[in-house]
């Protein structure tokens, strides 16, 4: 998958629901058919994002998680250093972690957290927010 | 000398949102997540069975919004205010709903202003002490964009000619 960065993949009009029952608890997340609702396509993007799954975990580094494939394959090295990481899904939702590195396709995260839990398929977003660090030195 | 490090990760990762016991306070702190971009704190939030009623369109999970949908909204919520024009509240023991109108102002992509009313329904199941959103539903009345004066506090958003009156729709 290419970046999403509310780029919207496959940008479908919101265009009348099918005839019948409305299918609304069985739908998992789609990437390829995110489709704006009401007001999403009025405002501009405030923050970089880019919206992705994971395609593969680690490895292990001791106790710790540290690093992630993801089904972006395009990013700048780097592109993502110090932007906030979160993940979207599973065991791990709502779990915010800082970038450390990125490659084209992998994600590493600072010390601070483990990505211990996740798993291929997860989503994830990450953000142009940056986190302070303060190192004391003594 | 010893040396010691000690990182401390601060302020913009504020983390799950402190602990919320009045529904209200969730919806509120819901929406000054999203103003504040604040995607883990708009997660710790919402239920787990969320679905999302938005404007016609469905998100059936809380994955499908955050994945989908929430991005777009923190956007919005950057981009526009929202000046809460009336809220009713419900419901009794671990299920409460929150039901509250809008006058959501600002300025959109090409510089031009928005301003319309939006209706909104919150349903809130508290679990472990905690009030979370198990479902949102937002829409608009027809001709939503008010021409006069809105009544503030208590009073009802005035509707647009021809409109039917902005009345908050059923739990």
């Amino acid at each position: 998958m290419n970046k999403l960065g509310i780029v919207l993949l496959g940008m479908l009009a919101a265009g009348p629901v099918a005839a019948g029952p409305l299918d609304i608890f069985g739908t998992a997340p789609s990437e390829a058919r995110v489709i704006l609702a009401g007001h999403d396509a009025d405002v501009p993007e405030v923050i970089p994002r880019y919206s992705g799954t994971v395609t593969a975990v680690g490895p292990k580094e001791g106790e710790r998680v540290a690093s992630f494939k993801t089904s972006i394959t395009d990013f700048e090295l780097n592109e993502v250093k110090s932007w906030r990481l979160t993940i979207l899904s599973g065991e791990l939702l709502g779990t915010p972690f800082v970038v450390l590195a990125n490659t084209a396709d992998e994600i590493v995260v600072t010390e601070e957290g483990s990505l211990d839990g996740l798993v291929p398929g997860d989503l994830f977003v990450v953000e142009q927010i940056f986190t302070r660090r303060i190192i004391r030195i003594q | 000398m010893k040396r010691a490090a000690l990182a401390l990760s601060l302020a913009v990762l504020a983390g799950p949102a402190a602990a919320q016991q009045i529904p209200t306070e969730v919806v509120d702190a819901f929406h000054s997540a999203l103003t504040r971009q604040d995607t883990a704190g708009a997660l710790s939030l919402l239920a787990r069975d969320l679905i999302v009623f938005e404007f016609g369109l469905v998100d059936p999970t809380l994955e499908a919004y955050a994945f989908q949908h929430l991005p777009l909204d923190m956007n919005f919520a950057a981009a526009t205010t929202w000046t809460l024009q009336t809220r009713r509240m419900g419901g009794s023991g671990d299920d409460r709903w929150v039901i509250s109108t809008y006058r959501v102002t600002g300025t959109d992509v090409n510089n031009a202003p928005i301003d319309s009313l939006y209706l909104e329904s919150v349903l809130l199941t508290r679990s472990g002490g905690n009030f979370r959103i198990n479902h949102i539903h937002w829409s608009q009345p027809s001709g939503a964009t008010p021409t006069g004066a809105v009544q503030g506090g208590a009073g009802a958003p005035a509707p647009a000619p021809g409109a039917a009156p902005a009345a908050p729709p059923a739990p």
